[in-house]
């Protein structure tokens, strides 16, 4: 699942003309002290659960807001959506992987230097940089014990997608 | 003439988005953040002709919002914008009345052509 994360992590931000790249943490403590914007959205599904986090620094909610067209009012605000359409990506892949889930509304908390308390053995951070700004994203997916993936079913539409009916 | 539209979404971002595109050829735009906010909107708004509609929302999401329209005899046209994409969600919109499914991002041309053809400026 963390290899679909970042798969639709570099397609969600190529889609606003902001390239990202995977990278190392930015420090020790990850995005550390630069943590200004931490959004989650809980997501279930039969035999998984788990909650996506995307956290970032106030330099990546600037450069996204910017991209997307918002103001400075908006940071939170981007940083929610973005987890949301990032979610929404990643749904889309999983139900094509025979992961079908349903997800919750973003939650997101602004402040200087938020931290995450994840247990232990939960996955880990992906981290991803841009012009000047990092961002860092996980799933932790917890799979009840029996889990099995479901048949696929008919193709989910894409980002971009539009249809008339 | 213009033509009144109202964008439902959680995310203040969208809204603006959504708004952006749709004032720039002419369309009256009203915000509603949820199902909830929007159906109370409505009510006052009888020159609503068309509703651009996200899925995902607190209080009343937009399916539920989608059967209280079919409930209530709506004629209003109804597009989804959402990050969601699956089939089933899809087809129960559909059954529920929606004309439309647009999975963002969403290209601003797109939303106004859709607009255009369901809800025309002038007519």
């Amino acid at each position: 699942m963390d290899q679909h994360l970042m798969d639709v992590a570099i397609e969600l931000f190529a889609a606003y003309d902001v390239p990202i790249a995977q990278c190392a943490a930015p420090s020790e403590e990850g995005l550390g002290r630069e943590t200004y914007c931490m959004s989650s959205i809980g997501y279930v599904g039969n035999g998984v659960k788990g909650v996506l986090i995307l956290a970032a620094t106030r330099a990546a909610a600037e450069a996204w807001t910017s991209a997307a067209g918002g103001m400075e009012c908006d940071l939170v605000d981007t940083v929610g959506e973005f987890s949301n359409m990032l979610l929404g990506r990643l749904k889309g892949r999983l139900l094509k992987a025979g992961i079908p889930i349903s997800l919750a509304t973003p939650l997101t908390v602004i402040g200087d230097g938020l931290r995450l308390s994840v247990a232990p053995g939960a996955s880990s951070w992906q981290f991803f940089e841009g012009p000047g700004w990092h961002l860092g994203t996980r799933l932790d997916p917890a799979f009840e014990a029996g889990f099995q993936r479901e048949a696929t079913a008919a193709a989910p539409a894409e980002a971009g997608d539009a249809i008339l009916f | 003439m213009t033509a009144r539209v109202m964008v439902i979404d959680d995310s203040m971002l969208v809204r603006r988005q959504v708004s952006a595109a749709l004032k720039t050829p002419g369309y009256l735009v009203t915000e509603a953040v949820d199902g909830v906010d929007a159906l109370e909107k409505l009510a006052g708004l009888s020159d609503t002709k068309l509703i651009v509609c996200d899925v995902n929302m607190p209080r009343m999401n937009g399916i539920e919002l989608l059967e209280k329209l079919s409930a209530q005899g709506s004629a209003v046209p109804v597009v989804m914008l959402t990050t969601e994409g699956q089939p089933e969600l899809i087809q129960r919109a559909r059954s529920l009345g929606a004309k439309g499914w647009i999975v963002k991002p969403f290209k601003p041309e797109f939303l106004v052509a859709t607009a255009a053809k369901l809800a025309p400026l002038g007519a």
